[in-house]
């Protein structure tokens, strides 16, 4: 639940998440180029000699930038109240769960 | 009716129908969760072809990944000028927004129509096509879902004008939307660029 304090410190935050598009567009540009950078990496793979795991790891963490990007600031969690951020991390969690136990459940998974 | 009519106190101190958005991802969280899960599982166990390797356009997915973010970019932007009282210029981001899906599921109708007619890759061809169509159809029905909000959003407001502005539901329409691009970030990694893995 949000004290008066935890309120406060959201409106002064939901200005400063409304601040303008410029910070939006921003973003769009870093989206965009590293959404660049996985196509390059999964195209160039084999010619920079890039070994899987690397190639793999590397991917997650371009998409996990992005995703970050887009949940705290488009979807302004960063800002919102904690409440929302816990019931989606928790369902996060959860879907991963999920494909954790069905990895451990067939072996010669991917 | 007024925004000031629609503020209120509520326990959680998140107003009610962005609670419920916020539940409502969580629950599509399990959904999309298990879907990709059950992609991974599958999608090497095929007993005959067409496979991943073979048919997948990546070229073409970056661009449809391209376009989804840029309609992410729209939302945020037509929340903002919503908020603004910009009556055209959110006009203008809401028409982004419901043209960047519209083209996304175009970019994936050539997807299906080449799988399916030059690929031979139908809905139960093989266990890789099942859960293939299974995770990006149930996407695509998403991105229908929200363009049709998006322009039910469009039209009441080139209707109402001035009139109507009302930024909760445009944000809660903006929250299912950038979830919609956020599940696709997923996808592209984790079904496409992970095909040879």
């Amino acid at each position: 639940m949000a004290t008066a304090h935890g309120n406060h410190n959201d409106h002064k935050h939901g200005e400063h998440a409304h601040a303008g598009p410029k910070l939006y567009w921003i973003f769009a540009v870093i989206l965009c180029v590293i959404t660049f950078i996985e196509w390059i990496i999964f195209k160039e793979k084999e010619a920079w000699g890039i070994s899987n795991t690397v190639m793999i790891w590397t991917l997650l963490a371009l998409s996990l930038v992005k995703f970050i990007m887009v949940c705290g600031w488009y979807m302004h969690l960063r800002f919102d109240s904690k409440v929302l951020t816990n019931i989606f991390v928790f369902s996060g969690l959860l879907a991963m769960a999920v494909f954790l136990m069905m990895k451990l459940s067939l072996p010669s998974m991917g | 009716m007024s925004e000031a009519a629609h503020a209120h106190h509520t326990t959680t101190g998140v107003e009610n129908r962005k609670f419920a958005m916020w539940v409502l991802i969580a629950s599509e969280c399990f959904l999309f969760g298990t879907l990709i899960a059950n992609y991974l599982v599958n999608k090497g166990r095929s007993i005959s072809g067409p496979t991943p390797q073979q048919i997948y356009e990546i070229d073409i997915t970056t661009l449809s990944t391209f376009d989804l973010l840029m309609s992410s970019v729209a939302m945020v932007l037509a929340l903002h000028y919503c908020k603004e009282k910009d009556l055209r210029k959110f006009q203008f981001w809401t028409f982004m927004v419901v043209l960047g899906g519209v083209i996304f599921l175009g970019f994936q109708y050539h997807e299906f129509s080449t799988f399916v007619l030059k690929n031979g890759l139908g809905l139960s061809t093989n266990i890789f096509g099942s859960s293939f169509y299974l995770l990006t159809g149930c996407h695509g029905a998403h991105v229908t879902v929200g363009v049709l909000w998006m322009t039910s959003i469009l039209l009441t407001s080139l209707i109402k004008g001035q009139e109507w502005f009302n930024s909760e539901i445009v944000e809660v329409a903006g929250l299912y939307w950038h979830f919609v691009d956020v599940v696709w970030i997923i996808i592209f990694t984790v079904v496409y660029l992970f095909v040879y893995v």
